[in-house]
């Protein structure tokens, strides 16, 4: 690997993390979809299928440019994904800390538009970004990590 | 670290990364005559038996550098698992990675 960090570093990075964020627990509701007419790939924060929409038109395109289009969609999907992950790491980590969980995913910056893929539809609008699930809670709600639909 | 996992399921094979990324997927015609549905369905089950295989194969790369870590801990990794497919993926992954 090309990380020089060492173990003392990383526990100091580590350590700079408050315990009680619950980023972990709203990283894994994060989901994105990416949509060409006829298909549609849901990913999670880790770039797995988590649903597939397949449509006959889909079907006419033949296996090769099918399993093409799904991949690519898929890596189009999971790229949002983790800049929806990112935006929960900035909300709920020290800014040494997002930098380099930035620099490790090689992560570039959300461009301020979405440039229109080629191939893909005129999609009305980009998936809804899931809702907060956990409930504002009193408990937490000062320590806990809520993720919150970003207002752009 | 390339550690995959990957399934075949009815025409359809894929591999994906510890996680469950797709790395590739390759579809024979017959997986396209069942209909659009019946495809999503085997690409998804496909998807989440190779993810288990890799993530279990990512587990125990990650145990033989680092000690053994508890469930929480690898699920916060990305690493979870699940039983019935966990046996799969034990079945068929390599004792050593050194090549």
């Amino acid at each position: 690997m090309d990380d020089e960090r060492g173990v003392d570093d990383l526990i100091e990075l580590a350590d700079e993390i408050p315990e009680s964020l619950g980023l972990s627990a709203g990283l894994s509701e994060i989901r994105a979809t990416a949509r060409s007419k006829d298909l549609s790939v849901t990913v999670d924060v880790h770039g797995m299928l988590v649903a597939l929409d397949v449509g006959e038109a889909a079907l006419e395109r033949g296996p090769d440019a099918l399993a093409a289009e799904i991949s690519r969609l898929s890596a189009e999907a999971g790229t949002r994904a983790l800049q929806q992950g990112m935006r929960a790491v900035k909300a709920g980590c020290t800014p040494a800390v997002t930098a380099a969980i930035g620099d490790a995913l090689e992560l570039e910056d959300e461009p301020a538009t979405q440039p229109p893929s080629a191939d893909a539809a005129p999609s009305p609008s980009p998936a809804p970004r899931p809702a907060p699930r956990r409930p504002a809670s009193s408990d937490d709600e000062e320590e806990g990590f809520v993720l919150k639909p970003v207002q752009d | 670290m390339s550690i995959t996992g990957t399934a075949r399921r009815g025409g359809v094979a894929v591999e994906v990364a510890p996680g469950g990324a797709l790395r590739g997927l390759e579809l024979t015609a017959e997986a396209l005559r069942g209909g659009g549905p019946a495809l999503a369905g085997r690409i998804l089950q496909a998807v989440r038996e190779a993810a288990s295989e890799a993530n279990e194969r990512a587990r125990q790369a990650v145990t033989a550098e680092l000690g053994v870590l508890g469930d929480d801990e690898l699920t916060r990794l990305g690493l979870g698992r699940e039983e019935a497919l966990a046996e799969r993926a034990e079945d068929t992954t390599p004792d050593t990675w050194r090549a």
